[in-house]
């Protein structure tokens, strides 16, 4: 009975979510066209790159340009959400109006998440058609099934992966309200530099990438793309997906500790 | 244009209160600045180490276009942080007040956020920004000509604020907007020749971040012919005109729906 319940109460928060962005349509627009506007940047920048050059960190022309194109789709379903929009509630003290409500904030997120994020897959197949017929980029299709198995776990822990930093980021709302994106933005610089936004992270010599491949942030990009390019083994994907599951689960109980904190600290200011 | 002086440093001086109550927040957000901005000098230098150019253009060419992007991208932030507000004072119906008031509105709501964060960035782009030019050949004209053209990027960059403020007045939709140019912006990160056409002439002279950002650079490179130089500042002069003719349109369709 009570699962019941909970789950219509979140598939209601999910319809709401998913009108939402039929309502906001032109907001829906310009945030897709963002998505693709960076893509262009960093897809041009590698074929001017390769432009005089055959080799570069041992990547190919046609390897980096897969690699550049496979985050077009990555990005929109992983790093895309709208949970960052909590700050500004918690700073604003819009947050009051859910601790009166009988709903856990964190899931209410994910699940507009969620519904944010298949709405961005519905675009990205007509961006991703628009954009190869365009560019026409070299496209690998990742056939073997283990592979795309392993694919399409790699990106559920790469979703709550991220959902945990970013939910971390937006909490410290409750400490510093004047400036609530001031930990998003550390965060969104930290995803483009160390989380294979701007370059594959193997592009760095050996020792470099092995200390990076310790932090979360190559698991929100570059490790679901290298998994389905085939360049990971099965052995190196299983200590790859024990390294997200312990961040996820390490990040929870932070977020937890942060969360009690912060509502204990929280004085609702702006309302 | 006394009293214009006077508001502005009231202004400037509230926003730099309203930053400094927040201390964590503002040392995170200098970080994060300062962080961003030496990982791209660090990226560019270690694609460098292994390449000898991008495109036609060497290492110190491709910091001259990066460092112009970043200096004036920066000034422009630090000038018009304010408009990144005004979705809320158009939806609270806060921006009537603005209108009562003997001030232009697009003063208070372009210039009224000065932002203090970018101002502590800068020494450091403009340190790192001399010593390139240092490393370059160039006659003092060019020089005067890039300092001329980065005032044309400027104006330019205001007059895109105004049009996203007159978006805000009309459709309340301003956060996207503001976002989107920002992304378009960095598409001047790198010179707009590495982009395919008919995509460089759209970003040069249509949404003119060629004009913005790699005219002015390429001045100093001798590689921009007179008439381009001609167009750029026409262009510039243009935007302003017609961008003031738009807020002008927007403020007289301003219904105050929320107030």
């Amino acid at each position: 009975m009570w699962h019941n319940y909970f789950v219509q109460k979140y598939w209601t928060v999910f319809k709401t979510s998913w009108s939402n962005g039929f309502i906001y349509r032109f907001n829906f627009l310009l945030w897709r066209a963002r998505s693709v506007l960076v893509v262009l940047t960093v897809y041009f920048l590698w074929e001017a790159v390769f432009d005089s050059n055959h080799l570069v960190a041992g990547y190919t022309r046609d390897k980096i340009l897969t690699y550049v194109f496979l985050t077009l789709v990555l990005r929109s379903v992983i790093l895309g959400m709208r949970s960052m929009d909590a700050a500004g509630e918690i700073a604003d003290g819009r947050l009051s109006n859910y601790l009166l409500k009988p709903l856990n904030y964190h899931i209410y997120w994910f699940v507009r998440d969620l519904a944010d994020k298949i709405l961005n897959i519905l675009f990205i197949v007509f961006e991703t058609i628009g954009l190869y017929l365009i560019l026409q980029p070299p496209i690998f299709i990742q056939t073997n099934p283990l592979i795309l198995l392993e694919f399409g776990i790699i990106v559920g822990a790469a979703i709550c992966l991220n959902f945990v930093l970013g939910n971390i980021a937006s909490n410290f709302s409750f400490w510093t309200p004047g400036n609530a994106w001031g930990f998003w933005f550390l965060y969104l610089v930290f995803q483009d530099f160390l989380g294979g936004v701007m370059y594959p992270l193997d592009i760095f010599p050996k020792a470099v990438t092995k200390v990076i491949m310790l932090l979360p942030f190559p698991y929100l990009l570059f490790f679901p793309a290298n998994v389905y390019l085939g360049k990971v083994a099965v052995p190196e994907f299983l200590s790859g997906l024990g390294i997200v599951v312990c961040w996820v689960l390490v990040i929870t109980v932070l977020l937890k500790i942060e969360w009690r904190l912060g509502v204990r600290d929280y004085k609702a200011e702006g309302r | 244009m006394k009293k214009y002086l006077v508001l502005w440093l009231k202004m400037t001086s509230n926003s730099f209160q309203t930053i400094m109550s927040s201390r964590v927040g503002f040392l995170i957000f200098t970080f994060g600045k300062l962080l961003r901005f030496i990982l791209y000098l660090g990226f560019i230098y270690f694609l460098f180490s292994g390449v000898k150019q991008i495109g036609q253009y060497s290492k110190n060419e491709i910091l001259l276009f990066l460092l112009t992007f970043v200096f004036l991208g920066s000034i422009g932030q630090m000038f018009f942080r304010e408009v990144y507000r005004f979705r809320s004072r158009i939806v609270s119906g806060d921006f009537d007040f603005d209108l009562l008031k003997p001030v232009n509105p697009i003063f208070r709501n372009l210039f009224g956020g000065f932002d203090l964060l970018d101002l502590l960035t800068m020494p450091l782009i403009i340190i790192a920004l001399v010593k390139t030019l240092e490393g370059l050949h160039f006659e003092i004209w060019q020089l005067v000509l890039y300092l001329l053209l980065s005032v044309n990027c400027l104006l330019i960059i205001g007059s895109i604020h105004v049009l996203v403020l007159s978006f805000g007045v009309l459709k309340t939709e301003v956060d996207n907007a503001i976002m989107f140019y920002r992304d378009i912006e960095t598409m001047g990160r790198f010179p707009v020749d590495i982009y395919k056409q008919p995509l460089r002439e759209i970003l040069t002279f249509v949404i003119q971040v060629g004009v913005m950002f790699t005219v002015p650079a390429k001045v100093l490179l001798n590689l921009v012919s007179w008439p381009v130089i001609i167009i750029s500042i026409v262009v510039g002069l243009l935007t302003f005109f017609f961008t003031q003719r738009f807020w002008v349109y927007a403020l007289k369709r301003y219904t105050s729906a929320s107030s």
